[in-house]
C-alpha cells in the first residue's frame, strides 16, 4: 500500500509541483539582484574569485528553467538530475561553512537580503528533503501529466 | 506514452539545461540595468595597519577602517559607541559588550529611536561578523549621510572579536 502511494504517479507529479515551484520561487530575487547574490556566493568561501559572478549569473537561470521544466513535464529526469547535483553541491557548502569554519552565512536560497535570517543546520535539512525529492523524480518519473502529453492529446490525436 | 530516457540522455539533456542557463544568465546580464561584470574582483583588499577589508571599501569618502587592537582599545574608553548592523537576533546571540543594535536591514525601523543617542557619543564603531559581511560597512555610509562624524568602522566583526577571546555579552 505504502509502496503503491510512493510510486503512484500522482505522488510523482506533486513532488514535481513542489520541487519545481520551490526553484521557480527562488529563482526569482536571485535574478533581479544579481549583485547581491554575487556577495552571497562570495560569503561561501568555496569559488575562485573569477568564478564567483559567473555562477551568480547563470544559476538563477538554471533554477529558473529547471523549476519551469520539472512543473511543465520537459525534460523531468534531466531537470530532477540537475536540481538534486545543485542541492547536493548546496548541503556541501553550507556543511563547509557551519561546521567546519564555524560561520553561520545567509544561504541566499529564497531571498538576496544581505542579513537575511540565518538558519545554519537546520537549512540542511529542508536541503535534503528537496534532494530527495529530486532522487524521487528521477527514479519514478512516468511523465504523468506533462505538457507535451497534453499537446499530444489534443493535437495528435486521431 | 511516453518511454522512460536512457541514462545518456538524461545526462545530455542535464548538459543542455546546464548551458541553455549560464547562456540565458550572461544574455540577460547584457541588457540588464543591474549589470554586474562577468568577471569580478572579490579578494579583501588590505588597507593600513593590515586591515583586511571587503573589496567595495573605498577610502577616503568611506569611514576609517580599525583593526582588532585599535578596536579593543576604543573599547576600553569612555565616549564611545560600538554599534551592530547584524539582524537583531544575531545580535542578542552574542555582541560586543554594551554596544547598540542597529540592524542595516531595518534602519528606518529603528534609526529614530536611537538618533539623538548617537549624537551624545565622541566617536561611532561599527561592526557585523566579519569581513565578509559589509553591512558595517552600508551602515557607517548612510551615518556618514546623516551627518555623524567620527565613525569608524571594524571589519574584523564580532568574528574576530571572539577569536581573539574577548568578552561577549548576551541579550
Amino acid at each position: 500500500m505504502l509502496r503503491q502511494i510512493f510510486t503512484d504517479n500522482y505522488t510523482v507529479l506533486l513532488f514535481r509541483i513542489i520541487l519545481g515551484t520551490t526553484f521557480v520561487y527562488a529563482s526569482l530575487d536571485k535574478i533581479a539582484h544579481p549583485d547581491q547574490f554575487a556577495h552571497i556566493v562570495h560569503n561561501y568561501k568555496i569559488l575562485p574569485s573569477f568564478l564567483i559572478n559567473l555562477l551568480a549569473l547563470s544559476l538563477p537561470w538554471i533554477e529558473l528553467f529547471c523549476g519551469l521544466f520539472l512543473i511543465g513535464g520537459i525534460f523531468i529526469e534531466s531537470s530532477a538530475l540537475v536540481l538534486s547535483f545543485l542541492l547536493i553541491l548546496f548541503a556541501l557548502g553550507i556543511s563547509y561553512n557551519v561546521f567546519i569554519r564555524g560561520v553561520d552565512i545567509n544561504c541566499g536560497c529564497f531571498t538576496t537580503s544581505l542579513s537575511a535570517k540565518k538558519q545554519g543546520a537546520e537549512l540542511l535539512i529542508h536541503d535534503l528533503i528537496l534532494f530527495g525529492l529530486g532522487l524521487h523524480i528521477l527514479f519514478f518519473n512516468r511523465a504523468y501529466f506533462t505538457l507535451p502529453n497534453l499537446y499530444h492529446r489534443l493535437f495528435r490525436k486521431i | 506514452m511516453s518511454s522512460r530516457p536512457s541514462p545518456k540522455k538524461i545526462l545530455y539533456g542535464s548538459f543542455y539545461l546546464v548551458i541553455l542557463g549560464v547562456s540565458l544568465g550572461i544574455l540577460y546580464n547584457s541588457f540588464f540595468s543591474k549589470k554586474i561584470p562577468l568577471i569580478g574582483s572579490w579578494d579583501n583588499k588590505i588597507v593600513s595597519d593590515s586591515i583586511s577589508v571587503p573589496n567595495s571599501y573605498d577610502p577616503p569618502s568611506d569611514p576609517p577602517a580599525i583593526s582588532l587592537s585599535q578596536a579593543q582599545s576604543l573599547f576600553q574608553k569612555e565616549g564611545i559607541l560600538f554599534i551592530d548592523s547584524r539582524l537583531k537576533e544575531d545580535f542578542n546571540s552574542g555582541h560586543i559588550p554594551n554596544s547598540l543594535s542597529l540592524p542595516y536591514e531595518e534602519f528606518e525601523d529603528y534609526f529614530l529611536s536611537v538618533k539623538e543617542k548617537l549624537l551624545s557619543y565622541k566617536q561611532l564603531v561599527i561592526y557585523c561578523d566579519g569581513t565578509e559581511c559589509e553591512t558595517s560597512l552600508y551602515l557607517a555610509r548612510i551615518l556618514q549621510d546623516e551627518g555623524y562624524e567620527n565613525i569608524k568602522v571594524f571589519f574584523g566583526g564580532i568574528l574576530d572579536w571572539k577569536k581573539a577571546g574577548l568578552p561577549v555579552e548576551k541579550s
